[in-house]
């Protein structure tokens, strides 16, 4: 089951990863709160974290497999976060919730401009970590050469968008 | 990106993702040093991917935001649940005082 969940998010599928959010966010937030003393939005703050650092694990390939439930190692590498956050709830009255540095920054801005299969492609290799004869298959192209064509052409066309991004901000 | 072609960008894809034998390994970092435009272009490389990255992050945090909109309600309907026991024992209590202030 759990590999199937694994191999799910490393072709993409987010829906998965989404699914496995809403399955266990408020059972965590309530374990949170009352386990280490928390906010709810420290809580949640830590939750999403943990979620999107499990989500690359997965696409990296430093995780393949769990020793125990998803839902237990999702708590697991919470707990030195939310160990870490209690401390400081300790030394200091009013701890501001600050969003990580990502947070801030607008989602899919230079991606979104993409062609649908530019991103397909950008997104598969370099965030799935998928390898180019495997995106050849999930995009219907000729071979990996073809694919790896491809991905060049995308990977050119969003440095234009950030150079272009760069040279509006400069004037 | 003077001298940007698909011939660099796949030796710097293969050796940023491990995919270069040692030998290979070795020459690419001799040609990084003796090369400053291709140096020039693996930082650049370097930068896009975390851009990419980042942008990742902030879609995927965008939607669980989404996702939080309902599952706030749930909790705020769980934690009350949770605190009625809380609730009922305050409502007693007070009844009882008032039941004993008013039998004066």
């Amino acid at each position: 089951m759990e590999k199937i969940l694994f191999s799910a998010i490393k072709s993409g599928n987010n829906e998965v990863l989404f699914k496995i959010y809403k399955q266990y966010r408020n059972d965590f937030i309530r374990w949170a709160i009352t386990n280490y003393k928390v906010s709810i939005e420290q809580a949640k703050l830590v939750y999403k974290e943990v979620l999107i650092t499990f989500y690359e694990e997965i696409n990296s390939g430093v995780l393949t497999a769990c020793n125990c439930d998803i839902r237990t190692y999702l708590f697991q590498k919470a707990r030195i976060k939310l160990v870490r956050m209690a401390k400081k709830e300790k030394s200091k009255a009013n701890l501001q919730v600050s969003a990580p540095e990502y947070a801030k920054k607008p989602a899919n801005l230079y991606l979104n401009q993409l062609s649908s299969t530019s991103k397909m492609v950008i997104q598969l290799f370099y965030i799935n970590g998928m390898p180019m004869k495997e995106v050849a298959e999930a995009m219907g192209f000729r071979d990996a050469t073809a694919a790896k064509k491809k991905r060049f052409e995308c990977f050119h066309q969003l440095m234009e968008l950030i150079n272009m991004k760069q040279q509006h901000e400069e004037f | 990106m003077k001298n940007f072609n698909q011939k660099y960008f796949d030796e710097i894809n293969a050796y940023h993702f491990d995919e270069l034998a040692a030998e290979e390994r070795t020459l690419f970092e001799a040609m990084l040093i003796i090369n400053p435009d291709l140096s020039d272009e693996y930082e650049r490389f370097k930068s896009v991917l975390t851009l990419i990255k980042e942008e990742q992050r902030a879609a995927l945090l965008q939607s669980f935001k989404e996702e939080d909109k309902v599952l706030d309600k749930a909790l705020l309907h769980l934690t009350l649940k949770s605190r009625l026991p809380i609730y009922f024992i305050i409502a007693t209590i007070i009844s009882i005082i008032l039941l004993v202030f008013l039998l004066r």
